[in-house]
Protein backbone atom coordinates (compact mmCIF):
# COMPACT_ATOMS: atom_id res chain seq x y z
CA UNK A 1 0.00 0.00 0.00
CA UNK A 2 2.59 2.16 0.78
CA UNK A 3 4.61 1.57 -1.93
CA UNK A 4 1.49 1.69 -4.12
CA UNK A 5 1.36 5.11 -2.98
CA UNK A 6 4.98 6.35 -3.26
CA UNK A 7 4.33 5.17 -7.20
CA UNK A 8 1.87 6.79 -7.20
CA UNK A 9 3.06 10.28 -6.23
CA UNK A 10 6.42 9.43 -7.99
CA UNK A 11 3.57 9.24 -11.04
CA UNK A 12 2.06 12.70 -10.35
CA UNK A 13 5.27 14.37 -10.32
CA UNK A 14 6.64 13.20 -13.48
CA UNK A 15 3.10 14.21 -14.96
CA UNK A 16 3.71 17.02 -13.10
CA UNK A 17 7.01 18.03 -14.26
CA UNK A 18 5.77 16.94 -17.78
CA UNK A 19 2.79 19.55 -17.54
CA UNK A 20 5.27 22.20 -16.19
CA UNK A 21 7.66 21.29 -18.73
CA UNK A 22 4.75 22.19 -21.27
CA UNK A 23 3.66 25.33 -19.79
CA UNK A 24 6.62 26.42 -20.31
CA UNK A 25 7.31 25.39 -23.96
CA UNK A 26 3.74 26.68 -24.55
CA UNK A 27 4.63 30.34 -23.31
CA UNK A 28 7.68 30.45 -24.71
CA UNK A 29 6.45 29.88 -27.32
CA UNK A 30 3.69 32.00 -27.51
CA UNK A 31 6.26 34.79 -26.18
CA UNK A 32 8.75 34.64 -29.26
CA UNK A 33 5.55 34.60 -31.58
CA UNK A 34 4.97 37.81 -29.98
CA UNK A 35 8.55 39.19 -30.31
CA UNK A 36 9.36 37.66 -34.10
CA UNK A 37 7.41 37.27 -36.77
CA UNK A 38 3.65 35.58 -37.13
CA UNK A 39 2.27 34.03 -40.09
CA UNK A 40 -1.44 34.07 -40.87
CA UNK A 41 -3.46 33.16 -43.81
CA UNK A 42 -6.34 34.92 -43.49
CA UNK A 43 -7.04 37.50 -40.41
CA UNK A 44 -10.36 39.43 -39.43
CA UNK A 45 -9.68 43.18 -37.49
CA UNK A 46 -11.45 45.31 -36.38
CA UNK A 47 -8.76 48.06 -35.80
CA UNK A 48 -4.87 47.64 -36.92
CA UNK A 49 -2.21 50.45 -35.27
CA UNK A 50 1.17 50.28 -36.42
CA UNK A 51 3.37 51.64 -33.93
CA UNK A 52 7.44 52.85 -33.63
CA UNK A 53 9.40 50.25 -31.30
CA UNK A 54 8.26 53.39 -28.44
CA UNK A 55 4.81 52.90 -28.82
CA UNK A 56 3.79 55.83 -30.68
CA UNK A 57 1.68 55.29 -32.86
CA UNK A 58 1.92 55.79 -36.57
CA UNK A 59 -1.17 54.74 -38.46
CA UNK A 60 -4.23 53.11 -37.51
CA UNK A 61 -6.00 50.85 -39.83
CA UNK A 62 -9.98 50.31 -38.90
CA UNK A 63 -13.69 50.31 -39.28
CA UNK A 64 -15.64 53.41 -38.28
CA UNK A 65 -16.67 52.55 -34.85
CA UNK A 66 -12.97 52.31 -33.83
CA UNK A 67 -10.96 55.13 -35.34
CA UNK A 68 -8.88 56.91 -33.29
CA UNK A 69 -9.54 60.21 -31.64
CA UNK A 70 -8.26 63.51 -33.59
CA UNK A 71 -4.51 64.11 -32.05
CA UNK A 72 -2.89 67.40 -32.47
CA UNK A 73 -0.78 69.13 -30.23
CA UNK A 74 0.42 65.38 -28.80
CA UNK A 75 -3.37 65.58 -27.31
CA UNK A 76 -6.44 63.41 -28.15
CA UNK A 77 -9.82 65.30 -29.19
CA UNK A 78 -12.65 63.21 -29.79
CA UNK A 79 -14.03 65.41 -32.83
CA UNK A 80 -14.30 63.00 -35.29
CA UNK A 81 -17.98 62.19 -36.37
CA UNK A 82 -20.83 64.26 -35.43
CA UNK A 83 -21.65 64.43 -39.14
CA UNK A 84 -23.35 60.72 -39.38
CA UNK A 85 -20.80 60.18 -42.00
CA UNK A 86 -19.33 56.32 -40.68
CA UNK A 87 -16.23 56.65 -42.21
CA UNK A 88 -13.66 53.15 -42.12
CA UNK A 89 -9.98 53.57 -43.36
CA UNK A 90 -6.32 54.34 -42.40
CA UNK A 91 -4.98 57.26 -40.41
CA UNK A 92 -1.55 58.30 -41.08
CA UNK A 93 0.39 59.95 -37.94
CA UNK A 94 3.82 62.05 -37.87
CA UNK A 95 6.69 61.10 -35.91
CA UNK A 96 5.36 62.99 -33.42
CA UNK A 97 2.22 61.22 -33.17
CA UNK A 98 0.30 64.04 -34.66
CA UNK A 99 -2.46 62.98 -37.23
CA UNK A 100 -0.90 64.19 -41.25
CA UNK A 101 -3.69 62.64 -43.40
CA UNK A 102 -5.74 60.09 -43.93
CA UNK A 103 -7.49 57.78 -46.60
CA UNK A 104 -11.17 57.20 -45.88
CA UNK A 105 -14.38 56.40 -47.53
CA UNK A 106 -17.94 56.31 -46.32
CA UNK A 107 -21.96 55.30 -48.65
CA UNK A 108 -25.30 54.51 -47.70
CA UNK A 109 -28.58 55.37 -48.58
CA UNK A 110 -30.09 57.53 -46.31
CA UNK A 111 -33.81 59.17 -45.63
CA UNK A 112 -33.71 61.45 -48.64
CA UNK A 113 -31.55 59.40 -50.97
CA UNK A 114 -27.83 58.41 -50.36
CA UNK A 115 -24.48 60.04 -49.51
CA UNK A 116 -21.00 59.26 -50.12
CA UNK A 117 -17.74 60.13 -49.88
CA UNK A 118 -14.06 58.99 -50.19
CA UNK A 119 -10.73 60.73 -49.60
CA UNK A 120 -6.61 60.33 -49.66
CA UNK A 121 -6.01 63.92 -47.96
CA UNK A 122 -2.37 64.29 -46.62
CA UNK A 123 -1.80 67.61 -44.49
CA UNK A 124 -0.06 70.57 -43.46
CA UNK A 125 2.13 70.28 -40.84
CA UNK A 126 -0.16 70.83 -37.75
CA UNK A 127 -2.82 71.82 -39.56
CA UNK A 128 -5.72 70.20 -41.44
CA UNK A 129 -5.13 68.99 -45.26
CA UNK A 130 -3.27 70.20 -48.12
CA UNK A 131 -3.59 67.99 -51.03
CA UNK A 132 -6.57 65.39 -51.44
CA UNK A 133 -7.73 63.19 -53.81
CA UNK A 134 -11.31 63.27 -53.11
CA UNK A 135 -14.97 62.04 -54.22
CA UNK A 136 -18.03 63.68 -52.39
CA UNK A 137 -21.57 62.68 -53.45
CA UNK A 138 -24.97 63.62 -52.06
CA UNK A 139 -28.03 62.21 -54.33
CA UNK A 140 -26.29 62.67 -57.39
CA UNK A 141 -24.19 66.20 -56.77
CA UNK A 142 -21.00 64.92 -57.80
CA UNK A 143 -17.52 66.20 -56.97
CA UNK A 144 -14.63 64.40 -57.71
CA UNK A 145 -10.89 65.45 -58.31
CA UNK A 146 -7.41 66.83 -56.84
CA UNK A 147 -7.63 69.22 -54.87
CA UNK A 148 -4.72 71.32 -53.46
CA UNK A 149 -5.48 73.82 -50.28
CA UNK A 150 -3.70 76.44 -48.63
CA UNK A 151 -4.36 76.60 -44.21
CA UNK A 152 -3.37 79.08 -41.88
CA UNK A 153 0.06 79.34 -40.59
CA UNK A 154 -1.16 78.79 -36.84
CA UNK A 155 -1.42 75.79 -35.79
CA UNK A 156 -4.82 73.74 -35.45
CA UNK A 157 -4.59 72.86 -32.17
CA UNK A 158 -6.44 76.44 -30.22
CA UNK A 159 -8.91 75.69 -32.94
CA UNK A 160 -9.68 71.78 -31.51
CA UNK A 161 -9.64 73.22 -27.89
CA UNK A 162 -12.18 75.77 -28.83
CA UNK A 163 -14.41 73.58 -30.65
CA UNK A 164 -14.02 71.42 -27.53
CA UNK A 165 -15.71 74.21 -25.36
CA UNK A 166 -18.14 75.40 -27.95
CA UNK A 167 -19.54 71.23 -28.36
CA UNK A 168 -19.65 71.08 -24.68
CA UNK A 169 -21.73 73.38 -24.02
CA UNK A 170 -25.92 71.65 -23.86
CA UNK A 171 -28.17 74.72 -24.56
CA UNK A 172 -28.20 74.63 -28.75
CA UNK A 173 -29.25 77.81 -29.36
CA UNK A 174 -26.07 79.03 -27.73
CA UNK A 175 -23.90 76.49 -28.76
CA UNK A 176 -25.12 77.55 -32.40
CA UNK A 177 -24.65 81.32 -31.70
CA UNK A 178 -20.96 80.41 -30.11
CA UNK A 179 -19.86 78.67 -32.87
CA UNK A 180 -20.82 81.18 -35.63
CA UNK A 181 -19.03 83.52 -33.35
CA UNK A 182 -16.11 81.14 -33.56
CA UNK A 183 -15.98 80.97 -37.56
CA UNK A 184 -15.92 84.75 -37.84
CA UNK A 185 -13.68 85.07 -35.33
CA UNK A 186 -11.32 82.66 -37.25
CA UNK A 187 -11.86 84.36 -40.66
CA UNK A 188 -11.30 87.87 -38.99
CA UNK A 189 -8.12 86.42 -37.81
CA UNK A 190 -6.89 85.38 -41.08
CA UNK A 191 -6.56 82.19 -40.20
CA UNK A 192 -8.89 80.90 -43.14
CA UNK A 193 -7.58 77.87 -45.96
CA UNK A 194 -7.53 79.34 -49.80
CA UNK A 195 -7.95 76.14 -52.30
CA UNK A 196 -5.52 77.00 -54.81
CA UNK A 197 -5.90 74.53 -57.43
CA UNK A 198 -8.46 71.81 -58.41
CA UNK A 199 -8.86 69.91 -61.25
CA UNK A 200 -11.69 67.29 -61.60
CA UNK A 201 -15.08 67.45 -62.19
CA UNK A 202 -18.18 69.14 -60.36
CA UNK A 203 -21.59 69.47 -59.23
CA UNK A 204 -22.75 71.20 -62.20
CA UNK A 205 -21.26 68.42 -64.67
CA UNK A 206 -18.17 70.71 -65.86
CA UNK A 207 -14.93 69.33 -65.92
CA UNK A 208 -11.97 71.80 -64.66
CA UNK A 209 -8.67 72.94 -63.78
CA UNK A 210 -9.21 76.16 -61.35
CA UNK A 211 -6.13 77.79 -60.25
CA UNK A 212 -6.85 80.47 -57.16
CA UNK A 213 -5.51 83.22 -55.55
CA UNK A 214 -4.27 83.29 -51.70
CA UNK A 215 -7.71 84.41 -50.68
CA UNK A 216 -9.79 80.80 -52.69
CA UNK A 217 -10.89 83.16 -55.65
CA UNK A 218 -10.42 81.11 -59.20
CA UNK A 219 -8.83 83.49 -61.28
CA UNK A 220 -7.96 81.07 -63.76
CA UNK A 221 -10.31 78.49 -65.36
CA UNK A 222 -10.17 76.17 -67.72
CA UNK A 223 -13.29 74.24 -68.22
CA UNK A 224 -15.71 72.00 -70.00
CA UNK A 225 -19.18 72.29 -69.18
CA UNK A 226 -22.01 69.80 -69.57
CA UNK A 227 -22.88 71.23 -73.05
CA UNK A 228 -19.17 69.98 -74.31
CA UNK A 229 -18.20 73.99 -74.37
CA UNK A 230 -14.55 74.36 -73.77
CA UNK A 231 -13.05 77.70 -72.77
CA UNK A 232 -10.16 79.25 -70.76
CA UNK A 233 -11.12 82.27 -68.57
CA UNK A 234 -9.17 84.60 -66.53
CA UNK A 235 -11.05 85.88 -63.71
CA UNK A 236 -10.17 89.05 -61.11
CA UNK A 237 -10.59 88.91 -57.17
CA UNK A 238 -13.92 89.60 -57.40
CA UNK A 239 -15.28 86.68 -59.88
CA UNK A 240 -15.49 88.98 -62.13
CA UNK A 241 -14.10 87.54 -65.78
CA UNK A 242 -11.70 89.66 -67.22
CA UNK A 243 -10.68 87.57 -70.82
CA UNK A 244 -12.13 84.09 -72.37
CA UNK A 245 -10.43 82.10 -75.09
CA UNK A 246 -12.75 79.66 -76.98
CA UNK A 247 -12.58 77.75 -79.97
CA UNK A 248 -15.17 79.90 -81.75
CA UNK A 249 -12.96 83.05 -80.92
CA UNK A 250 -11.32 84.25 -84.56
CA UNK A 251 -7.66 83.81 -85.06
CA UNK B 1 10.96 3.38 6.62
CA UNK B 2 7.55 2.51 7.01
CA UNK B 3 7.66 4.83 10.30
CA UNK B 4 8.93 7.96 8.28
CA UNK B 5 6.72 6.98 4.95
CA UNK B 6 3.81 7.61 6.88
CA UNK B 7 4.46 11.76 7.24
CA UNK B 8 6.33 11.94 3.89
CA UNK B 9 3.96 10.07 1.96
CA UNK B 10 1.19 12.97 3.53
CA UNK B 11 3.87 15.53 2.30
CA UNK B 12 4.46 13.97 -0.80
CA UNK B 13 0.47 13.64 -1.16
CA UNK B 14 -0.08 17.53 -0.50
CA UNK B 15 2.58 18.22 -2.57
CA UNK B 16 1.69 16.40 -5.56
CA UNK B 17 -2.13 17.87 -4.74
CA UNK B 18 -0.87 21.65 -4.89
CA UNK B 19 1.20 21.00 -7.85
CA UNK B 20 -1.60 19.57 -9.85
CA UNK B 21 -3.82 22.44 -8.41
CA UNK B 22 -1.20 24.61 -9.68
CA UNK B 23 -0.59 23.08 -13.20
CA UNK B 24 -4.70 23.16 -13.61
CA UNK B 25 -4.76 26.67 -12.85
CA UNK B 26 -2.30 27.83 -15.13
CA UNK B 27 -3.94 25.69 -17.74
CA UNK B 28 -7.00 27.14 -16.85
CA UNK B 29 -5.88 31.31 -16.66
CA UNK B 30 -3.39 30.35 -19.82
CA UNK B 31 -6.52 29.40 -22.18
CA UNK B 32 -8.66 32.16 -20.86
CA UNK B 33 -5.98 34.54 -22.00
CA UNK B 34 -5.59 32.57 -25.22
CA UNK B 35 -9.57 33.01 -25.83
CA UNK B 36 -9.73 36.75 -24.26
CA UNK B 37 -6.63 37.63 -26.26
CA UNK B 38 -8.41 36.59 -29.32
CA UNK B 39 -11.32 38.95 -29.24
CA UNK B 40 -8.66 41.84 -27.94
CA UNK B 41 -5.60 43.78 -28.49
CA UNK B 42 -2.76 41.79 -29.41
CA UNK B 43 0.50 42.48 -30.21
CA UNK B 44 3.39 41.62 -32.92
CA UNK B 45 6.41 43.10 -34.03
CA UNK B 46 5.73 41.94 -37.74
CA UNK B 47 2.88 39.85 -39.30
CA UNK B 48 3.19 38.20 -42.64
CA UNK B 49 -0.71 37.79 -44.07
CA UNK B 50 -2.11 36.54 -47.40
CA UNK B 51 -5.20 38.50 -46.31
CA UNK B 52 -6.26 40.72 -43.52
CA UNK B 53 -10.38 41.84 -43.85
CA UNK B 54 -11.38 44.91 -41.52
CA UNK B 55 -14.58 44.26 -40.26
CA UNK B 56 -17.27 46.29 -38.84
CA UNK B 57 -18.45 45.54 -35.64
CA UNK B 58 -21.65 43.82 -37.49
CA UNK B 59 -19.07 41.50 -39.33
CA UNK B 60 -19.31 43.30 -42.83
CA UNK B 61 -16.47 43.90 -44.28
CA UNK B 62 -15.03 48.05 -44.81
CA UNK B 63 -11.37 46.79 -46.23
CA UNK B 64 -9.76 44.00 -47.84
CA UNK B 65 -5.89 44.09 -47.70
CA UNK B 66 -4.69 41.12 -49.85
CA UNK B 67 -2.64 39.19 -52.13
CA UNK B 68 -3.90 38.53 -55.87
CA UNK B 69 -4.86 35.16 -55.18
CA UNK B 70 -6.95 35.89 -52.25
CA UNK B 71 -8.33 38.99 -53.47
CA UNK B 72 -12.15 39.27 -53.31
CA UNK B 73 -14.00 39.53 -56.19
CA UNK B 74 -16.48 42.49 -57.25
CA UNK B 75 -19.34 42.85 -54.43
CA UNK B 76 -21.92 45.42 -54.85
CA UNK B 77 -25.29 45.68 -53.65
CA UNK B 78 -25.13 42.22 -52.10
CA UNK B 79 -24.47 40.16 -55.76
CA UNK B 80 -20.70 39.14 -56.79
CA UNK B 81 -19.61 40.01 -59.93
CA UNK B 82 -16.13 38.83 -61.76
CA UNK B 83 -13.40 41.97 -61.74
CA UNK B 84 -12.81 43.11 -65.22
CA UNK B 85 -9.36 42.22 -65.56
CA UNK B 86 -7.88 39.84 -63.43
CA UNK B 87 -7.87 40.46 -59.28
CA UNK B 88 -4.99 42.47 -58.23
CA UNK B 89 -3.02 42.64 -54.82
CA UNK B 90 -4.28 45.35 -52.73
CA UNK B 91 -6.61 46.84 -51.02
CA UNK B 92 -10.37 46.89 -51.50
CA UNK B 93 -12.73 49.66 -49.32
CA UNK B 94 -16.31 48.62 -49.21
CA UNK B 95 -19.21 51.43 -47.71
CA UNK B 96 -21.40 50.81 -44.97
CA UNK B 97 -23.65 48.72 -46.82
CA UNK B 98 -20.96 46.32 -47.44
CA UNK B 99 -20.52 47.19 -51.55
CA UNK B 100 -17.34 47.96 -53.10
CA UNK B 101 -16.50 51.32 -53.20
CA UNK B 102 -12.84 51.83 -54.35
CA UNK B 103 -9.52 50.28 -54.07
CA UNK B 104 -5.86 49.92 -54.76
CA UNK B 105 -3.96 47.76 -56.66
CA UNK B 106 -0.99 47.15 -58.35
CA UNK B 107 0.75 44.29 -60.56
CA UNK B 108 3.89 43.95 -62.86
CA UNK B 109 5.29 41.12 -64.96
CA UNK B 110 7.56 40.33 -67.31
CA UNK B 111 6.75 37.26 -69.54
CA UNK B 112 8.34 36.27 -72.41
CA UNK B 113 10.53 39.58 -72.78
CA UNK B 114 7.25 41.19 -72.77
CA UNK B 115 6.52 44.15 -70.06
CA UNK B 116 3.26 44.48 -68.30
CA UNK B 117 2.12 46.64 -65.30
CA UNK B 118 -0.02 48.43 -64.23
CA UNK B 119 -0.86 50.24 -60.53
CA UNK B 120 -4.40 51.98 -59.83
CA UNK B 121 -5.63 54.22 -56.88
CA UNK B 122 -9.38 54.24 -56.94
CA UNK B 123 -12.80 56.04 -55.72
CA UNK B 124 -15.91 54.74 -57.01
CA UNK B 125 -18.76 56.64 -57.22
CA UNK B 126 -22.16 55.10 -55.49
CA UNK B 127 -23.34 52.10 -56.44
CA UNK B 128 -21.16 52.85 -59.50
CA UNK B 129 -17.53 52.09 -60.89
CA UNK B 130 -14.54 54.18 -60.65
CA UNK B 131 -14.97 58.30 -60.97
CA UNK B 132 -11.93 59.42 -59.54
CA UNK B 133 -8.28 57.58 -59.30
CA UNK B 134 -4.74 57.90 -59.83
CA UNK B 135 -3.57 55.23 -63.08
CA UNK B 136 -0.42 53.78 -64.01
CA UNK B 137 -0.31 51.53 -67.16
CA UNK B 138 2.65 50.01 -69.51
CA UNK B 139 2.81 47.85 -72.01
CA UNK B 140 6.73 47.26 -73.09
CA UNK B 141 7.97 50.98 -72.21
CA UNK B 142 4.25 52.24 -73.67
CA UNK B 143 3.59 54.47 -70.48
CA UNK B 144 0.56 56.28 -68.88
CA UNK B 145 0.21 57.69 -65.90
CA UNK B 146 -1.95 60.54 -63.78
CA UNK B 147 -5.24 61.99 -62.48
CA UNK B 148 -8.13 60.92 -64.31
CA UNK B 149 -12.22 61.78 -63.34
CA UNK B 150 -14.79 59.92 -64.91
CA UNK B 151 -18.58 60.11 -65.16
CA UNK B 152 -20.57 57.30 -64.14
CA UNK B 153 -24.15 56.30 -64.98
CA UNK B 154 -27.10 56.81 -62.54
CA UNK B 155 -28.54 53.20 -62.70
CA UNK B 156 -26.61 51.13 -60.39
CA UNK B 157 -23.59 49.28 -61.99
CA UNK B 158 -25.30 45.85 -61.64
CA UNK B 159 -27.81 46.45 -64.29
CA UNK B 160 -24.57 46.32 -66.55
CA UNK B 161 -22.57 44.20 -64.37
CA UNK B 162 -25.39 41.23 -65.11
CA UNK B 163 -25.35 41.74 -68.73
CA UNK B 164 -21.42 41.22 -68.55
CA UNK B 165 -20.88 38.75 -66.03
CA UNK B 166 -22.62 35.48 -68.33
CA UNK B 167 -19.66 36.58 -70.89
CA UNK B 168 -17.21 36.94 -68.42
CA UNK B 169 -17.69 32.81 -67.96
CA UNK B 170 -17.49 31.88 -71.22
CA UNK B 171 -14.05 30.58 -72.31
CA UNK B 172 -11.65 33.28 -73.97
CA UNK B 173 -12.08 33.27 -77.60
CA UNK B 174 -13.08 35.22 -80.60
CA UNK B 175 -16.91 34.35 -79.53
CA UNK B 176 -16.20 35.66 -76.45
CA UNK B 177 -14.49 39.16 -77.49
CA UNK B 178 -17.42 39.32 -79.98
CA UNK B 179 -20.05 39.34 -77.57
CA UNK B 180 -18.44 41.17 -75.37
CA UNK B 181 -17.94 44.17 -77.64
CA UNK B 182 -21.15 43.99 -78.45
CA UNK B 183 -22.86 43.62 -74.82
CA UNK B 184 -20.52 46.99 -74.55
CA UNK B 185 -21.78 48.83 -77.00
CA UNK B 186 -25.54 48.22 -76.00
CA UNK B 187 -24.66 49.16 -73.01
CA UNK B 188 -23.01 52.77 -73.96
CA UNK B 189 -26.09 53.47 -76.04
CA UNK B 190 -28.47 53.01 -72.95
CA UNK B 191 -25.87 55.14 -71.36
CA UNK B 192 -24.51 52.23 -68.83
CA UNK B 193 -20.91 53.29 -69.33
CA UNK B 194 -18.56 55.99 -68.39
CA UNK B 195 -17.04 58.77 -69.79
CA UNK B 196 -13.52 60.00 -68.84
CA UNK B 197 -13.69 63.88 -68.36
CA UNK B 198 -10.42 64.88 -67.03
CA UNK B 199 -6.84 63.49 -67.23
CA UNK B 200 -4.20 65.06 -65.89
CA UNK B 201 -0.72 63.00 -66.59
CA UNK B 202 1.35 61.80 -69.21
CA UNK B 203 0.26 59.37 -72.34
CA UNK B 204 2.21 56.41 -74.23
CA UNK B 205 3.05 58.76 -77.06
CA UNK B 206 4.87 61.26 -74.41
CA UNK B 207 3.35 63.67 -74.59
CA UNK B 208 2.29 65.49 -70.82
CA UNK B 209 -0.89 66.53 -70.90
CA UNK B 210 -4.01 68.16 -69.24
CA UNK B 211 -7.15 66.61 -71.22
CA UNK B 212 -10.89 68.27 -70.54
CA UNK B 213 -13.81 65.93 -72.20
CA UNK B 214 -17.53 66.37 -72.53
CA UNK B 215 -20.06 64.01 -71.13
CA UNK B 216 -19.67 61.36 -74.36
CA UNK B 217 -15.54 61.56 -73.23
CA UNK B 218 -14.46 63.40 -76.55
CA UNK B 219 -11.44 65.59 -75.80
CA UNK B 220 -12.51 68.97 -76.25
CA UNK B 221 -9.99 71.03 -74.37
CA UNK B 222 -6.25 70.33 -74.58
CA UNK B 223 -2.89 71.30 -72.57
CA UNK B 224 -0.02 69.77 -74.10
CA UNK B 225 3.99 69.70 -74.20
CA UNK B 226 4.56 66.34 -76.93
CA UNK B 227 7.21 64.49 -76.70
CA UNK B 228 9.45 67.59 -78.48
CA UNK B 229 8.54 70.03 -75.99
CA UNK B 230 6.15 71.82 -78.12
CA UNK B 231 3.36 73.63 -76.01
CA UNK B 232 0.36 73.97 -76.87
CA UNK B 233 -3.73 74.65 -75.76
CA UNK B 234 -6.28 73.29 -77.91
CA UNK B 235 -10.20 73.62 -78.59
CA UNK B 236 -11.48 70.37 -80.06
CA UNK B 237 -14.88 70.41 -81.78
CA UNK B 238 -17.56 67.23 -80.72
CA UNK B 239 -16.14 65.24 -84.12
CA UNK B 240 -12.45 66.03 -82.57
CA UNK B 241 -11.34 68.25 -84.94
CA UNK B 242 -9.02 70.69 -83.27
CA UNK B 243 -10.46 74.18 -84.54
CA UNK B 244 -7.66 76.55 -82.17
CA UNK B 245 -4.72 76.01 -81.22
CA UNK B 246 -2.94 78.58 -79.09
CA UNK B 247 0.93 78.33 -79.10
CA UNK B 248 3.82 79.88 -78.04
CA UNK B 249 4.89 81.29 -81.39
CA UNK B 250 1.29 83.00 -81.36
CA UNK B 251 1.48 86.58 -81.65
Amino acid sequence: MDEELRREVMRLRRTTRVTMLLVLVVSASAFWQARGRTTFDEVDVQRINVKEPDGKLRLTISNHARLPDVVVGGKSYPLRGGTGVQSAGLIFFNDEGNEDGGLAWAGRQTPDGYHASAALTFDQFNQDETVSIEYQDANRQRRAGLAVIDRSEQPIQPFAESLMVIRAISDTVERNRRMTQFRESVVSRGAISAQRLFAGKQPDKSAVVTLSDRSGHPRLRLAVDSLGIGRIDFLDANGRVTRTLTGMDAR
Amino acid sequence: MSDRSAPSRRRLDAAARHLYVGAATTFGVLGIVAFTHANQKQRFQEIDVERINVIASNGKPRLVISNAERAPDVIINGKTYHRSGANEAGMIFYNEEGSENGGMGFSGHSRNGHVTADAGFMFDQYGQDQTVGLTYDEQDGRRSAGLRVWDRSDQPINVLADMVEPIKRMPDGPEKTRRMAAVRDSAAKLGLGGAQRVFVGKQPNKVATVLLADAQSRPRLRLVVDSAGTARIEFLDDAGKVVRTISGTDK
